[in-house]
């Protein structure tokens, strides 16, 4: 979805006040029980790769040796497996394991960060050393011993493990797949089906003593076609993505992973180019909460509002939004791709009320903001793996329900858009100035849906167009696509959504007449 | 760098391995590379980041099929079985006939001028003079034109250096060493 350049100019594409937490506030890890001796508390999965409680005591020891305040290690044992299917066969595969330990060494606001792919403890400590380097004082005291939590909650159980599937039980999923979109359009002309799985786990330690584990299974799913009619093509996709085992791949989502690619793709041959200028443009329930996340969600991410480049800065406790705009970023959602059963800074991660009311309430938190504004951390300090240290990410983000209904906005436009489905665009994080592309959209003509469109640009301001969402229906609907935010370099999996809503008016670049 | 011969042998053990696994050809290629960044923010050091990763990449050719796996988990206990379940993926994929390493004979001959794509200067960089170049480009920000409206300045500086492996079943060996 993102992709971020250091300066925060940023494109999106797909497949391509901590106080106010709702739930899951405080301290996860603090409850625990420490084991007396004999086996290392905390480490299950890690056991296997040779690390210990002494390793990471070690590991903590060095990273605190010249006066950091806080020092944490991420350990992280990931497998990626993905299969394509292209011209009906599949002989495209690609395995990556990834294997490593991070060191962060943490000084007010500044950090120092290192990570070694070799888990020997001279290498360990080598790269400890070096994030160490950030402070330069006296060394702090290293926990000896962890305590672990005693319970994370189970948002992602997976009764078919990824690690005990076969390619062999795999490759029927991308071939029926090919199969039935063929078979249901005779203008499809060519399917691509792209396919994936991980597991693995994360394990989080830091100089409170704390430590956590967690498994975190992934999968994704991807039918694209190219149709043709009449001498044009046409091209359209659907993918759905889990926190999720081979058994969310029921026969009804894979009907409509088909379903829906065809529809979007031959669609298109029906569309009209849409009026340009300003009109009153409605979003859909789901995939079109990418427009929240994107050119709204990222300006609530504390650090930028800490380096004070974000429009909301100096906006918490202020209205943003119509009274009855209330936006969450949650991670609690069963089985979702944004899910987390706890952050990567071991913090718990729950359901964070941002804007309530209308009125934003708090940024997403990782530990360096939270301790830079004084608050508990909203559990948002993600990662894309070990070789990176933490920040505040989204996870899943979304509007809750409105008064209104989806019927009832539509027919209250008398010429506008109805958004389905976005793809590529552009995004200013700070400023918040974005350009979507359309893909999927519909005309809204004197309260009605009449014909579908194509070749659609919005432009607009994220926090702008929030003041002017003047209706919000009843159908929050979260999208299940394999979305993937990407900033500052890093990619994290994430899930929106959005309830039917109407934007009184949204600039909108198309070729017809408004 | 330090243990480029140790990556050179992971290699050609990789290579070896796939071998022996089944594949006809199989190219393994391992990188080991060091780099480090610098971000100074608004008059005073932000991030430090020191990385030095691993890694083996291997390209698969087993019946005519084709697959390529990577692992940073190098663990001389951990490979044999990364490589065996590796060729037994590309065992299961449809043909893919137009798939091979390039003639041995093609890979002869390889030219010798140096591209000077390694800078042995950088090795001597200390981490005062990596900040030092950071603060200096905020400064500069901070002396132009207008400067006056600047909310914050954000300067970065990173370098890095690597080597890599590759090496062919069929005998192949090339390295190629990058700052």
């Amino acid at each position: 979805m993102a992709i971020g350049d250091r300066m925060g100019r940023r494109r999106f594409l797909e497949l391509s006040a901590a106080g106010l937490t709702v739930a899951g506030a405080g301290d996860l890890l603090a409850c625990a029980a420490v084991r007396p001796g004999g086996a290392t508390a905390g480490i299950s999965y890690f056991e296997r790769f040779g690390i210990t409680e002494a390793l990471l005591a070690e590991a903590l020891s060095a990273a605190l040796s010249r006066g950091a305040d806080a020092a944490d290690v991420f350990v992280q044992h990931r497998v990626s497996s993905s299969l394509t299917l292209e011209d009906g066969a599949v002989n495209r595969a690609f395995v990556n394991v990834e294997l490593g330990l991070g060191v962060r060494a943490v000084k007010g606001d500044q950090q120092g960060y290192g990570f070694s792919e070799d888990l020997d403890p001279r290498a360990v400590r080598e790269c400890a050393l070096t994030a160490a380097s950030i402070a330069d004082g006296p060394a702090r005291g290293a926990p000896q011993r962890f305590h672990v939590a005693g319970r994370l909650p189970s948002r992602y159980p997976v009764r078919l493990r990824w690690e005990e599937v076969r390619p062999g039980q795999k490759l029927p999923l991308l071939t029926g797949l090919n199969a039935r979109a063929f078979a249901a359009d005779p203008r499809v002309q060519k399917a691509t089906v792209s396919f994936g799985d991980e597991y693995g786990a994360v394990l989080v330690a830091d100089s409170q003593g704390r430590i956590v584990e967690d498994l975190q299974p992934m999968t994704r799913l991807a039918l694209s076609c190219v149709a043709e009619q009449g001498g044009k093509r046409e091209t359209g996709w659907y993918n759905v993505s889990a926190r999720s085992g081979l058994e969310y791949y029921t026969p009804e989502r894979l009907d409509r992973v088909v379903r829906e690619a065809v529809a979007r793709t031959t669609v298109l041959f029906e569309a009209v180019p849409a009026p340009a200028g300003e009109v009153p443009v409605v979003l859909a329930a789901g995939s079109s909460g990418i427009l929240l996340h994107e050119a709204i969600g990222h300006g609530m991410e504390a650090d930028f509002n800490r380096k004070n480049t974000s429009i909301y800065a100096d906006r918490i406790g202020k209205p943003i939004a119509q009274p009855f705009v209330n936006i969450v970023d949650d991670a609690t959602l069963d089985g979702a791709r944004g899910s987390i059963n706890v952050d990567d800074e071991g913090n718990a991660a729950g359901r964070t009320m941002l804007v309530e009311g209308g009125v934003l309430r708090t940024y997403l938190h990782d530990a360096i903001s939270a301790r830079h504004y004084g608050l508990a951390s909203t559990g948002n300090g993600r990662r894309q793996s070990y070789q990176h240290p933490p920040q505040p990410r989204m996870r899943a983000t979304y509007m809750l329900n409105g008064p209104h209904r989806k019927d009832e906005i539509i027919a209250s436009v008398k010429k506008g858009i109805y958004c389905t489905n976005f793809t590529n665009g552009q995004v200013n994080i700070g400023a918040g100035d974005f350009t979507f592309y359309v893909k999927n959209g519909w005309l809204i003509e004197d309260g009605k849906l009449t014909r579908p469109v194509k070749d659609v640009n919005v432009i607009g301001n994220g926090p702008k167009v929030l003041e002017k969402v003047d209706m919000v229906a009843d159908d929050l609907a979260i999208d299940e696509g394999g979305w993937t935010c990407g900033k500052n370099g890093q990619g994290v999996p994430v899930s929106q959504g959005l309830p039917t809503l109407r934007v009184s008016s949204i600039t909108v670049g198309g070729r017809g007449k408004a | 760098m330090s243990q480029g011969n140790d990556m050179l042998e992971v290699a050609r053990q990789a290579a070896a391995l796939a071998r022996k696994a089944g594949a006809q050809q199989a190219a393994a290629i391992t990188e080991r590379a060091r780099e480090v960044s610098v971000d100074w923010r608004d008059g005073k050091l932000e991030k430090l980041a020191d990385h030095t990763s691993r890694g083996l990449a291997l390209e698969l050719y087993v019946d005519g099929r084709y697959s390529r796996v990577s692992t940073s988990d190098l663990r001389p206990e951990a490979l044999p079985r990364f490589v065996e379940d590796s060729v037994a993926l590309a065992r299961a994929l449809e043909p893919d006939p137009f798939r091979a390493l390039p003639e041995p004979g093609l890979c002869q001959g390889q030219a010798t001028v140096d591209l000077q794509l390694e800078d042995p200067a950088l090795a001597g960089l200390t981490a005062v003079r990596r900040r030092e170049l950071a603060q200096a480009v905020e400064a500069a920000a901070r002396q132009v034109k207008g400067a006056g409206a600047i909310v914050s300045v954000t300067t970065g500086f990173g370098d890095g250096q690597a080597e890599l492996h590759r090496v062919h079943s069929d005998g192949f060996e090339g390295t190629r060493r990058t700052t």
